[in-house]
């Protein structure tokens, strides 16, 4: 295959699993009401692009078999073929077969054989007939698509922007405004024309009408933090009427789906490597920029210094830019969930109702990458342990469908993803219960256990071992796996119950991974990065008590509170002799992961700053206590410790 | 691929530890630098000699001396990382010195001696080879780190890693 044509693989083999998931997508709400025959027209759309893009390809197999999809597909359009379980199974087992079968023609194979589903779609689409009334009239009406840029939703707003006299790029000031209210909804226009801005063919203000669901306070705030933006004016435009999508009015109380329209939009496919080479490089901007600080307060250079703090704002902007550029919306591993959830729920024999929300919202490729396999555990989970079978569910008076719910909502650096059911719930004392049996805690401290932290203790190591047997297990399971890997990503879990009632889990998931504040300490003639997250405060060691608990060295806060305390030298040494107290030049870092303290006792405080963490070799993989590596301004590196893991050496066994 | 087996040839990048000359696949050899001191791991084996900066990405490196023969190398200013590809990503081997990318006929290539093939790193020698008169001994890249990462060095820890 010559080069040019390896370059379109890629962007049929990605653009392919678009389609692919919007024809998933159309299903599944056809599936919910099957009397709404919108999303025909998208799964017919769909099949029709995928048949035309393999030919393209010369996949004539896949286009064989999306072209049986589209016939199919025109039959249900033209009324001459019901919506029933059986025909979403077909198409939906057609789906999975065009899947394999572009694995299958892309890699130059000819392994998979699609002729059985090919058949099955050729005798359904044959068994139609005229049908008679069993389509409702109201079905006739399809929406009019909303026009491309003006299908988003909130209110539009007027916001003319005036840049400081003084500013010598008016344009670039102009170009980052625009890009950031673009963020924050929908830009329709400007005055004068991006054109015009772009060539500095404005004074000092220039407008742009935008449309968003933020407050009017929010698009000043984030305005005014552009420098040399002087002042910013928001007021609605009452000109334009913001087009909200008339399904969504229409819906009232109704289920709420989602049926993304196969829309062009204004995005260009850029290929995950070179993203990942671009943080890389900003990354080493960043390194270079710390180089170039020490330089400069070495030498005592005013004129350095200056240019290096312009360039520092510079190199802050781009990081910040750059990381823009690797955030994905949530939507892009959630799409798959709706058919996970619906195929488990059949196998289990029970009936439920999934709904997201916050698809849009964004995060970091290398977290989102993460999170799937978590929020896979819990969803079947929800449908397995949660929900009860209808029977059940009617005997308590519940409705017989179960609602799962998916969620995810930016919270300042965060993004928290919910994920609730209206099942059975945990059963806090039953819980308890078996904490005790299992040794986890002592009977006797139920009084300084919150429900919430009972619930919490579902996810220690060790309480559902013993139940992996049944399907039928307990909700616990695998919540440890759960736990750990979000903790690992820097973000934390809470679970809300309410017995008989139903479940909530919160994960609360960073932005972004890939750079973070720490503070770089020194011990055994080294340096090692903690991340700053996990410190919560830094004492001279004459400021504390050092006092030994049960043969453990401990130190005493000034609150009273007793922290074991570990000599870094110590931890990251070989020997094995019995752990010693800090030394008296040393400077203690408290560490406090999830609410776990413990004391830190480094030779040096180097410095604090934000290091760009790099993986380690997965030769590592097996070594705890190391969270990665970065690089220093010196070029030499350094290794970042890993709070969570760094005081489990001989911790347990003292 | 080449015709007759008579007629292939593979090339290896050459290095020394001590007195005897060593071969890599010249395929896997990304790059070779000069050596430089290593940040330690701690609780890494013994001959890890801890990870460097290579052009951005953070690269463990492998006293090779220490790996084959359980004894430290000395560095002298001829010494060299041999940054090479493995199955378990990218690995630096510290050599005394590397001095040639040498073409080896196949057909040269004879089996390890027996002595080799009875330690426990018997797998990490391809063979060895004569060339220009020297003996060249070939090694096998994957074979020479533990393919499921290495181990806590302290033999307490064995114990409690993985679940």
């Amino acid at each position: 295959m010559s080069d040019d044509m390896s370059a379109y693989k890629e962007v049929f083999l990605s653009e392919s699993a678009d389609y692919l998931q919007s024809i998933t997508d159309g299903l599944l709400a056809l599936e919910a009401d099957p009397n709404d025959l919108e999303p025909v027209e998208t799964v017919f759309r769909g099949a029709h692009s995928l048949k035309g893009m393999a030919a393209a390809m010369g996949y004539e197999r896949t286009a064989d078999l999306t072209h049986k999809m589209e016939s199919l597909m025109d039959t249900v359009r033209k009324r001459e073929q019901a919506v029933d379980a059986e025909l979403i199974d077909l198409m939906l087992r057609a789906v999975d077969a065009v899947k394999e079968l572009i694995d299958d023609e892309s890699e130059g194979r000819g392994a998979y054989d699609a002729a059985s589903i090919v058949a099955d779609l050729v005798a359904r689409t044959e068994a139609r007939g005229p049908l008679g009334p069993a389509w409702p009239q109201e079905a006739e009406s399809v929406q009019p698509e909303a026009s491309g840029v003006a299908a988003g939703t909130g209110t539009v707003y007027r916001v003319s922007v005036t840049v400081e006299p003084t500013s010598v790029l008016k344009s670039v000031r102009a170009y980052m405004a625009i890009k950031r209210l673009g963020h924050m909804g929908t830009v329709l226009d400007t005055e004068p024309s991006a054109r015009d801005i772009e060539d500095e063919r404005f004074d000092r203000t220039f407008v742009v009408i935008v449309q968003t669901v933020e407050p009017p306070e929010a698009i000043e705030r984030a305005l005014l933090g552009i420098s040399e933006i002087a002042s910013v004016e928001v007021a609605v435009d009452a000109s334009r009427k913001p087009a909200v999508r008339a399904e969504a009015e229409e819906s009232g109380e109704g289920k709420r789906r989602i049926v993304p329209k196969l829309a062009e939009t204004q995005t260009v496919r850029v290929s995950i490597g070179h993203l990942d080479t671009m943080v890389n490089l900003v990354g080493e901007l960043v390194i270079l920029r710390a180089r170039l600080e020490r330089i400069a307060r070495e030498r005592d250079d005013h004129e350095l210094a200056e240019a290096v703090s312009s360039l520092q704002q510079i190199s802050a902007e781009l990081q910040h830019e750059v990381m823009q550029t690797r955030m994905v919306p949530v939507g892009n591993i959630f799409n798959r969930f709706p058919r996970m959830v619906r195929d488990l729920a059949r196998d289990l024999g029970k009936q439920v109702d999934f709904d997201m929300t916050g698809l849009d919202i964004e995060i970091d490729r290398t977290v989102l990458d993460e999170i799937g396999d978590p929020i896979v555990h819990l969803l079947r989970n929800a449908v397995d342990h949660g929900i009860e079978p209808p029977g059940e569910r009617e005997a308590v008076g519940k409705p017989i469908r179960g609602r799962i719910t998916l969620s995810a909502e930016r919270d300042r650096d965060q993004v928290r993803v919910t994920v609730s059911d209206d099942g059975r719930g945990m059963d806090v004392e039953r819980i308890w219960k078996k904490a005790v049996e299992r040794g986890l805690v002592s009977p006797e401290d139920r009084d300084s256990f919150s429900d919430e932290d009972v619930l919490m203790l579902t996810c220690a190591p060790g309480f559902s071992t013993a139940e992996k047997t049944t399907a039928v297990s307990g909700r616990g399971v695998g919540m440890d796996v759960v736990k750990g890997k979000i903790e690992y990503l820097g973000g934390t879990v809470g679970i809300k119950s309410e017995k008989g009632k139903g479940l909530e889990i919160v994960l609360n998931l960073p932005l972004t991974l890939a750079i973070v504040p720490a503070l770089l300490v020194g011990a055994a003639e080294q340096v090692f990065a903690l991340p700053l997250s996990a410190v919560s405060e830094v004492l001279p060691t004459d400021e504390v008590r050092t006092t030994t608990v049960d043969n453990v060295p401990c130190i005493v806060l000034r609150d009273g509170a007793v922290v074991p305390v570990w000599r870094l030298d110590q931890l990251v040494s070989v020997s094995d002799e019995p752990r010693r107290k800090p030394r008296k030049k040393d400077h203690i870092v408290l560490v406090d992961v999830a609410g776990e303290r413990n004391a830190l006792a480094v030779q040096r405080l180097v410095a604090r700053q934000e290091v760009v963490i790099k993986p380690l070799s997965p030769l590592f993989k097996r070594i705890r206590g190391l969270g990665g590596a970065t690089v220093l301004g010196d070029g030499s590196v350094a290794l970042i410790l890993d709070p969570r893991t760094l005081f489990e050496r001989g911790g347990a066994r003292g | 691929m080449e015709g007759k087996a008579g007629d292939a040839v593979r090339q290896a990048v050459l290095f020394t530890l001590g007195d005897q000359e060593y071969g890599l696949p010249v395929e896997r050899v990304t790059s070779i630098i000069r050596y430089e001191q290593p940040t330690p791991v701690p609780h890494a084996p013994d001959y890890v000699e801890g990870v460097i900066n290579l052009r951005g990405q953070i690269v463990p490196v492998v006293d090779l001396g220490h790996r084959l023969f359980s004894a430290p190398s000395e560095r002298s200013s001829a010494a060299r990382v041999i940054v090479t590809e493995t199955a378990t990503g990218l690995v630096g081997f510290a050599v005394d010195s590397a001095h040639e990318v040498a073409r080896i006929p196949v057909s040269a290539v004879m089996q390890p001696p027996e002595s080799m093939a009875a330690s426990d790193l018997a797998e990490a020698f391809e063979g060895v080879a004569d060339h220009e008169g020297r003996l060249v001994i070939l090694l096998l890249p994957d074979k020479l780190v533990p393919s499921v990462g290495f181990t806590a060095a302290d033999a307490a820890e064995e114990a409690t890693v993985d679940v």
